[in-house]
């Protein structure tokens, strides 16, 4: 394989940054996103200016209010952040089809086929900063470098309104002068693990004898060792490649009635159609999952005919699965779960020679639903349940 | 009821039938077969009320009869039985064994119970020779949907036109289409849906036949082999209108080696996605390139020898389908006729100097860069 470029794109104070942009009366103040002091919350998220008192995300809301009293506390606006992301994803997926979401506001871009075609990676970095800054309104910090784990360490090591490239040749010595615990892996407790051992550098741990860290780190001493020279061959994943989409929901009472099983059922059912069709995908392949009072728990597949997003098709294949496939023979559950996978990309299926008018309808449908769903909320207008499907030995 | 003949023989017999017993059916006397001896001849016919076999066994008679036998027990019976002479004797819905030191006596079912096949005057009846209808059926069945939402698609389309026959069948995808050049004036305009099961079933049963003949009737199908009768329900159309969706304009020709593709694609295809199997097709005037490049799986290239007319062109193919369409022609070399990347294209074989015109369908799948 070529030398890759990939780009580590992270959003600087993202939700605090949010509710800076939709309330200009907040820029330059201390901003606070997260749960209040009265009710013992947690900091989500806090601006700049915050974290110059110390507060950081996970800290209790109390103990930040104690470190700056006249902090701006503001409760999360979770629709309105996965609004701000979708669009700066757009700007990711404008230069590249590999991304790789790590969360809401980080993502990992492979560049590596888009350099002829946009220009040298750097100008692509630089381009997708001023993007996001110009078109959202909001700063990003960006790392470039030929893999993952440089790509994530210059982003953080140039943080905020970063733009660091880190060259292979330089990564080992950026690294040697590094505390290890800025490689992959290292948490608390290899941290405490390796300085028992003396090693707090990264260099220290290259200095260190192979075979008596491997008595103590085991079979991941190759990786961490690896990662102290800047070798990290992980590719980029799609969201595509690796995704399944699911739901289910456990009974606070066990459930036996076919009906009230098959109510729930749909209500999954359309949550994950719904799902599908947000993030455009289609699915191959129906799963429901079913769990006794036992805790045995028993899955059962369909793969369908052709890839779908729809409701309906969804809907059919799950019943099938549900009804005639699991032989639950009227046992009570404690858990019904319903989930696509063999996702693809629409449009990574071949058109039809033949567009089927009723599948067209029921895509309206579907879409008309989803519409009214986001806008006026999910109990503005729902499926009319249709008589499930029966087996016998449900009504006995 | 009382009959004799060679263990092979009835072994056999039954082994064809079983073909069409359903594996799993709400209908118990659906699992039977219908055993009827009358003068001369035993009649054994399975029936899953979609597709019936009868086959016709010449054996020793004493005496006539009628009765439904459990058909998976009867044959493994028939199956474990020694070498010799099988006798079968029925009593009261009761199906009497006998084989050499070997006695079972297996409760059947009542013959009423078994499902009649509807009486109806045939509309048109016409003879074909096997090795044709073989082919024919080879060359299109693949392409057969099993999208049950889509009945009409489930089946392959029979019509006829000018005297010829044309079988058509298509899951949407890739659509695949064979024309014999015949003189079946009777039947002139008629069109008709064909299940892919009786399909299977006639094309596992003409291997020694020169001829079938075959009688449509309002609303089935019957293939008569003389020692056995297919009779098929057929399915509901319309089928859709598949020449509006042939190509007319694509004018960019490749020819390629039909071997060499087929082998190239078969490896290549080996890291395409599990989902998609996407396989990209960059042709340009002397060299056609296979490649796939699969995220997590690997890539893979390969290049051969080809001709093309035309401007350099990419397309996405699933390398399934190509495969299957490949693996119905014969011809030394195949031709795409081709537009552009995101339209249908059109496989056909060169030189096909047979009284058979094979033509195939093929979407593309868009590239991902």
């Amino acid at each position: 394989m070529s030398e890759r470029t990939i780009l580590h794109v992270d959003m600087d104070a993202f939700f605090a940054s949010v509710e800076v942009l939709d309330q200009p009366e907040l820029r330059g103040k201390p901003v606070i996103v997260g749960g209040t002091p009265e009710e013992r919350g947690v900091v989500a998220a806090a601006s700049y200016e915050a974290r110059k008192y110390g507060i950081h995300s996970a800290m209790s809301a109390y103990r930040a209010k104690k470190l700056c009293p006249h902090a701006i506390f503001i409760r999360p606006r979770r629709d309105r952040y996965v609004e701000i992301s979708d669009r700066i994803f757009d700007i990711f997926y404008a230069y590249t089809p590999l991304v790789e979401p790590i969360s809401i506001d980080e993502a990992f871009l492979d560049v590596t086929g888009s350099r002829g075609l946009f220009g040298e990676a750097a100008e692509i970095g630089r381009t997708i900063k001023r993007r996001i800054r110009e078109e959202i309104g909001l700063v990003a910090s960006i790392g470039l470098a030929p893999n993952k784990f440089l790509a994530k360490l210059a982003s953080d090591l140039d943080k905020p309104d970063g733009f660091k490239i880190i060259e292979a040749g330089e990564a080992e010595a950026l690294l040697a002068g590094l505390p290890v615990s800025r490689l992959w892996g290292v948490g608390k407790v290899t941290q405490k693990t390796l300085a028992g051992l003396g090693i707090i550098k990264v260099k220290d741990l290259l200095a260190y004898p192979k075979d008596k860290l491997e008595s103590h780190l085991g079979s991941y001493t190759q990786t961490l060792l690896e990662l102290a020279r800047g070798i990290d061959d992980r590719p980029v994943v799609t969201e595509t490649e690796s995704k399944s989409i699911g739901a289910e929901t456990t009974f606070a009472k066990d459930i036996a009635d076919a009906e009230t099983l098959c109510a729930t059922l749909d209500r999954l059912i359309d949550r994950v159609a719904k799902s599908l069709r947000k993030e455009n995908l289609l699915a191959h392949t129906v799963n429901i999952k079913a769990r006794y009072p036992d805790f045995t728990t028993v899955t059962r597949a369909k793969t369908l005919p052709a890839a779908t997003c729809s409701t309906r098709k969804i809907q059919q294949s799950a019943r099938e699965l549900f009804f005639e496939r699991l032989g639950r023979k009227g046992r009570a559950l404690r858990l019904i779960g319903v989930s696509v996978s063999n996702l693809v990309l629409r449009g990574e299926e071949s058109d039809d020679l033949f567009p089927d008018t009723s599948k067209q309808q029921a895509e309206q449908v579907d879409r008309l639903l989803d519409e009214l769903q986001t806008k006026y909320g999910s109990r503005v207008i729902r499926r009319g349940a249709v008589e499930p499907k029966r087996k016998k030995d449900d009504s006995e | 009821m009382k009959i004799s003949l060679a263990q092979k023989v009835l072994t056999k017999k039954i082994q064809g039938i079983s073909a069409v017993v359903p594996t799993k059916t709400s209908l118990p006397i659906l699992s039977t077969f219908l055993m009827e001896v009358k003068k001369d001849k035993v009649h054994l016919t399975a029936n899953d009320l979609d597709v019936s076999l009868t086959t016709i066994v010449d054996c020793e008679i004493e005496g006539e009869g009628t009765i439904a036998v459990p058909g998976k027990k009867f044959f493994e019976i028939a199956r474990s039985l020694p070498d010799d002479t099988v006798e079968i004797t029925a009593e009261a819905e009761k199906l009497g064994v006998k084989c050499k030191r070997s006695r079972f006596r297996i409760v059947g079912k009542s013959a009423e119970e078994f499902p009649k096949l509807p009486e109806q005057k045939p509309l048109a009846s016409f003879t074909v020779k096997t090795e044709t209808i073989n082919s024919m059926i080879e060359k299109t069945i693949y392409a057969v949907s099993n999208d049950l939402t889509r009945p009409s698609l489930c089946g392959v389309l029979w019509e006829s036109k000018g005297g010829n026959i044309t079988m058509v069948a298509t899951d949407g995808h890739r659509l695949a289409k064979v024309d014999y050049e015949g003189d079946f004036k009777n039947l002139e305009g008629k069109e008709f849906i064909v299940s892919p099961k009786a399909l299977n079933i006639l094309r596992s049963l003409i291997d020694e036949k020169e001829e079938v003949k075959i009688s449509l009737a309002e609303n089935h199908i019957t293939f008569d082999l003389e020692d056995s009768i297919i009779y098929s329900r057929l399915i509901e159309g319309p089928f859709p209108d598949y020449n509006q969706v042939i190509p007319k304009q694509n004018e960019k020709e490749l020819v390629v080696n039909r071997e060499e593709l087929t082998d190239a694609c078969r490896r290549v295809s080996i890291l395409s996605s599990v989902i998609t199997h996407q396989v990209k097709l960059s042709i340009t005037p002397e060299v056609l390139t296979l490649s796939v490049n699969t995220p997590d799986v690997g890539e893979a290239v390969e290049e051969l020898r080809c001709r093309f007319k035309g401007d350099s062109l990419e397309i996405g193919y699933n390398a399934r389908y190509l495969l299957d369409i490949l693996k119905t022609m014969e011809t030394e070399e195949v031709a795409f006729l081709l537009d552009r990347s995101d339209n249908t294209g059109i496989v056909v074989p060169v030189d096909d100097g047979e009284d058979l015109h094979h033509q195939c369908l093929l979407m593309p799948l868009r590239l991902s860069d």
